[in-house]
C-alpha cells in the first residue's frame, strides 16, 4: 500500500476497514521518547547558546532540523494517538500507566528545575536570555517533559510484558 | 504488595481459556490481564463486571480484597 492510498484510508475508511499500523504501544512509546528528546536536547542547546548558534554557517540547517522535528511529533501524536484508541491498543490499564509516568515525570522536572534555580541562586549567577532564547527554553522544557512520560510509559510497559509466563 | 488476590487464573485454568482470548473477549491488551492476575492493577467495575461475566460468576467471587 502506498502511502497516498493509506492518507486516503485514513480519512475515507471506518478503522474496522482501513489499513491499521501495526506499530506496538510499546515501540509507539520508545519511538516517542526518542524524537522528544532529541527535539528536547535541541530547544536547550539553543536556548541555552543561541546567540552563539546564530553565528554558525550551519544555524540554517539546525533551524530545519527543529521545524522537522516539530512536524514529526505533531503527526505522529495526530496520526497515532486516535488510531489507537480504536484499536484498543490502549485500554484502561495503559492510560493508568500514562496517568502514573505524568505523576512521576513532572515530579522529576520539578525537582530538576528546584536544583538548577537553586545552584544558580547560590553561585549568584545572573543570565540574561532574550525573548527568544526563553521560549525555546520553555519548549526545551516541555518536551523534556514529554520524553520523561514515554520513557516511563515505555519501561512500565516492557516490564509487565517481561513479567509474563504462561502460553 | 498487592492491593487484592484474585481467582482470575484458576477460572481461566478451569475453562481453558489464554490470556490473549481472555483480553480479546473483554477488550483489553494481554499485559492487562496479567497485571490483574497478580494484582498488581486494580480494575474499573465495568472490567471486573465483564470479566465475571465471561466466566459466569460474580466480582465477589472473583477478586478479594485484603480486608475480608
Amino acid at each position: 500500500m502506498n502511502i497516498k492510498q493509506a492518507v486516503v484510508d485514513y480519512f475515507t475508511k471506518s478503522p474496522d476497514t482501513a489499513h491499521k499500523p501495526e506499530m506496538p504501544l510499546e515501540k509507539r512509546w520508545l519511538g516517542e521518547a526518542i524524537c522528544y528528546g532529541l527535539a528536547a536536547v535541541l530547544f536547550t542547546v539553543i536556548g541555552i547558546f543561541g546567540e552563539s548558534i546564530k553565528k554558525l554557517p550551519a544555524f540554517d540547517v539546525i533551524s530545519v532540523v527543529m521545524i522537522a522535528i516539530i512536524c514529526v511529533t505533531c503527526i505522529f501524536v495526530m496520526f497515532y494517538t486516535d488510531r489507537y484508541k480504536k484499536d484498543k491498543k490502549e485500554d484502561e490499564m495503559t492510560r493508568s500507566l500514562q496517568d502514573q509516568a505524568s505523576g512521576r515525570a513532572a515530579k522529576v522536572m520539578l525537582a530538576v528545575m528546584l536544583v538548577i534555580v537553586m545552584i544558580m541562586g547560590i553561585s549568584r549567577k545572573e543570565i540574561v536570555l532574550s525573548y527568544h532564547n526563553s521560549i525555546q527554553i520553555v519548549c526545551g522544557v516541555v518536551y523534556w517533559f514529554s520524553c520523561l512520560r514515554s520513557a516511563i510509559c515505555y519501561n512500565s510497559l516492557r516490564k509487565v510484558s517481561a513479567e509474563d509466563e504462561e502460553e | 504488595m498487592p492491593e487484592f488476590t484474585t481467582r482470575l487464573k484458576e477460572y481461566r485454568a478451569k475453562t481453558g481459556m489464554k490470556q490473549g482470548e481472555l483480553a480479546e473477549l473483554v477488550g483489553v491488551r494481554r499485559e492487562t490481564i496479567i497485571r490483574l492476575e497478580k494484582g498488581l492493577y486494580n480494575p474499573s467495575l465495568k472490567l471486573a463486571m465483564d470479566i465475571a461475566r465471561v466466566f459466569g460468576t460474580t466480582v465477589e467471587e472473583l477478586f478479594i480484597f485484603g480486608e475480608e
